[in-house]
């Protein structure tokens, strides 16, 4: 397969999935501003900024308007929500020949779903994040179905899982350690309950822990539990096969770093005790395993998109 | 005129003497091939008829089955509007059709060798050399080059025009990357869609087969080294207003489709990058002028193109579709020539005549056409889809006063044609039958033998006594049924 289409393919589901999480996250910190007084409310706006990575002005008063605009049209914006989806449709646009066209109809409604004007969704903006996270749920579903589980597949598994563990280290490293580390509130059971609903994982954390909210026990779901499928553990391994297929399918002589990367990362989440990590600071933690994704994202790179030529020329 | 003796849902439609009619005779009779269509229509309500045109736009918008329109900001998808109604052309016309894209195709090759090989035909006074030498797509470079095969041209669409009285006529020879096969396709498969049980008895010629044909071919000029040859389709990228056709053909055949940043040269080898390492490639269908081909042979300000790509396809190692120069033949000056070209080299009698063209280097021809810039219709030589031209009766004072400046400032760059009666075809517009001028592109590929897929892109100018059919300009496109009878 071309270096340039394994590319586009891996950031076209790199790109869905930070849509769909900046969806999900607005539409659950909308909610949880509708719930309290307002004591807290630009703590929040703050920290839903802050989690998906925008850019935030000193002495800002948040006003819902103007973040809502910020954060889904903006298209001067990387991260909006606009930005995603023009960036997934462009890659996907690159790489129609080796879509289905079931999936790339969905991703242009998606874009046409996105286009929709401000005034049409502002009253009830939950209902239409949730039309988009649907969307592109269909997308992943559809792709899933319709297309071969090829090499081309699993880089876009590949720029999912590698997005999607990203996403939780932040979300981790400063909504987490902003409710943990701050003094006891009445209402702070909202605040994790909006972490939890922010990784789809609140339903699933009373299966396995009941609703009783243990800040310990929250970080030990997202971080390490093995079977869900928004836990970091989760994502690295399939990351890690998704690396693997990809390895057997190129036949590549230049993956064993890049496997040994991923295999480390992978045995230490599965080995890892969640007292341990937050006895030794779960903060330095957090900032450990980020490296290590920027590490197999760029070994990615290196080994199968922009390798050096010079090395792979017959004498 | 409106015609008293058709049904109502005709009753804007426009007959006349000037103008071939695709489905009626002057009489206002349905043709044979078009009678059981007509029938059918009769027993459709205009609702229905709109329903069926409303499915098959939603099917290309939901398909992207779009083309780009330049001029403002950013690039803006549209689809490209397709009219219900077929046009039929029976197996007796096609027969001609055929024979005479034969005839021409094989001539047109032959000049090619001939131009960039001895030049006979300069020698023996045919073709005058200047008109070769200052053509814009005359390539210096490719003097002696051995092409696979000798072929240069292996992917042709012509474009035919169906004059007064009912014969075609060539109006253009596309010989560099012509387009629009995609749409032939898509066309026809909208069509069995909405029209089953019509399109099932009307016994139809299929074209589905053009992916297979197009490999066939491209593999047939693969160099020698190469058992299983290496194709790729070579796109300038997602922003050319072809591109859905360049994917489409690349899934078609299934093959890589690439850019030029894919592809590198090292040691006059081709190779494209994969996950896997470099690949070796042997042919490359490409999509890109050639000006833009080889930033170190031709333009070196193109970003699209391959460095040392002509070096590796001079060296034989790998081979180009169509070849580079081909363009010199498809000058619209050269044009006037075709049918000496034919005869010259096969001894033969023009089967499609050519349009009456008037080259306006020669001071007799320049100053008649002067005379008459508001009946003739006026093109720039090196241009393509309907830019660059000026058609007399439709024209203002001003632009023919700014074409008569263009012309007389360097005259080789232009020709004149007189003002074509393009046959007209019965389409749905506005809840309406009516009838739209049209014209007709076959497609015609060449790699071992000539082969043409019975069927081609009937182009239609929707507005109404419009004669502009190309997309950029506002026309639409039908599905074209070449019958087996």
């Amino acid at each position: 397969m071309l270096s340039r289409v394994a590319d586009s393919l891996y950031w076209l589901s790199r790109y869905l999935e930070r849509a769909e999480h900046t969806a999900r996250l607005t539409s659950v910190y909308f909610d949880l501003i509708l719930d309290q007084s307002s004591q807290l409310q630009q703590e929040r706006y703050q920290l839903l900024l802050e989690n998906l990575n925008m850019p935030i002005e000193a002495d800002a008063i948040f006003e819902p308007d103007a973040t809502l605009k910020l954060i889904v049209q903006d298209e001067t914006n990387g991260n909006s929500i606009a930005s995603c989806v023009m960036q997934a449709r462009e890659n996907a646009r690159q790489v129609r020949e080796r879509l289905s066209s079931e999936t790339w109809t969905h991703i242009n409604q998606l874009y046409l779903l996105m286009k929709r004007p401000y005034r049409q969704w502002r009253g009830q903006p939950q209902v239409y994040m949730h039309q988009l996270i649907q969307q592109i749920h269909l997308i992943n579903g559809i792709s899933h179905a319709t297309m071969n589980h090829d090499e081309g597949w699993q880089f876009m598994q590949l720029g999912n899982y590698i997005e999607r563990a990203m996403s939780i280290l932040r979300l981790m490293s400063t909504q987490y350690l902003a409710i943990n580390g701050r003094s006891p509130y009445r209402e702070d059971y909202l605040d994790w309950i909006a972490l939890l609903k922010s990784c789809t994982a609140f339903e699933a954390y009373c299966n396995v822990y009941t609703a009783d909210l243990v800040p310990t026990h929250i970080a030990e779901f997202l971080l390490l539990n093995a079977e869900f499928p928004h836990s970091l553990h989760f994502s690295v391994n399939m990351m890690r096969n998704s690396l693997a297929q990809i390895g057997q399918i190129t036949k590549s002589h230049r993956n064993q770093q890049l496997n040994r990367k991923v295999g480390r990362l992978q045995s230490s989440l599965q080995f890892s005790q969640i007292d341990e990590i937050t006895d030794a600071g779960l903060a330095q933690f957090l900032q450990d395993i980020e490296a290590q994704c920027w590490d197999i994202h760029e070994a990615v790179y290196k080994v199968y998109i922009s390798f050096p030529v010079a090395e792979e020329l017959p004498m | 005129m409106v015609q008293p003796d058709l049904p109502s849902f005709f009753a804007n439609y426009q007959l006349d003497e000037h103008f071939y009619d695709e489905m009626f005779t002057t009489t206002a009779t349905p043709r044979p091939q078009y009678a059981a269509l007509f029938k059918r229509l009769l027993e459709l309500s205009p609702e229905a008829l709109d329903q069926y045109q409303q499915a098959a736009d939603n099917s290309f918008l939901h398909q992207g089955i779009t083309f780009t329109v330049y001029g403002n900001e950013k690039g803006t998808e549209r689809i490209f509007p397709y009219d219900l109604l077929p046009r039929i052309i029976t197996n007796q016309e096609w027969q001609t059709i055929e024979s005479g894209l034969k005839q021409r195709i094989t001539a047109l090759n032959l000049f090619l060798q001939d131009v960039y090989g001895d030049g006979r035909i300069i020698q023996d006074g045919i073709v005058p050399p200047e008109l070769i030498y200052t053509s814009q797509h005359y390539r210096r470079e490719m003097r002696g080059v051995q092409v696979p095969n000798g072929i240069y041209i292996s992917v042709v669409g012509t474009d035919l025009v169906r004059i007064e009285d009912g014969s075609f006529a060539v109006l253009e020879d596309n010989l560099r990357v012509p387009s629009g096969v995609s749409y032939m396709l898509a066309n026809r498969q909208v069509m069995k869609r909405i029209f089953p049980t019509l399109f099932g008895g009307y016994g139809v010629r299929p074209t589905d087969q053009y992916g297979q044909a197009l490999l066939a071919t491209l593999k047939a000029l693969a160099p020698k080294h190469a058992t299983d040859p290496v194709v790729v389709v070579l796109t300038p990228g997602v922003y050319n207003a072809a591109y859905f056709e360049h994917t489409f053909l690349a899934r078609q055949m299934g093959v890589e489709l690439v850019e030029g940043r894919d592809l590198l040269v090292h040691n006059n080898v081709v190779y494209m990058r994969t996950t896997a390492g470099l690949q070796r490639v042997d042919v490359i269908y490409r999509r890109i002028d050639d000006d833009f081909l080889d930033p170190l042979a031709f333009r070196p300000d193109s970003a699209l193109g391959v460095s040392g790509l002509f070096n590796a396809y001079r060296a034989g190692n790998v081979s180009l579709a169509n070849a580079i120069g081909t363009g010199v033949a498809d000058d619209k000056a050269m044009y006037a020539y075709v049918p000496k070209i034919i005869n010259y080299y096969l001894g033969e009698e023009a089967i499609l005549p050519n349009i009456e063209t008037y080259l306006l280097e020669d001071a007799a021809q320049r100053s008649y056409v002067l005379q008459n810039l508001d009946k003739l219709v006026v093109k720039a030589v090196g241009e393509s889809g309907g830019y660059g031209m000026l058609i007399g009766p439709h024209s203002t004072q001003a632009e023919q006063k700014s074409f008569r400046e263009q012309i007389l400032a360097n005259p080789r760059n232009y020709i004149a044609q007189p003002t074509l009666a393009l046959s007209r075809a019965p389409c749905f517009i506005e809840g309406k039958i009516d009838s739209r001028h049209v014209d007709f592109r076959p497609y015609i590929l060449y790699g071992d033998e000539v082969r043409i897929i019975p069927g081609g892109l009937t182009r239609v100018a929707l507005k109404q006594g419009s004669l502009v059919v190309n997309s950029s300009q506002g026309g639409g496109s039908k599905d074209t049924w070449v019958l087996y009878e």
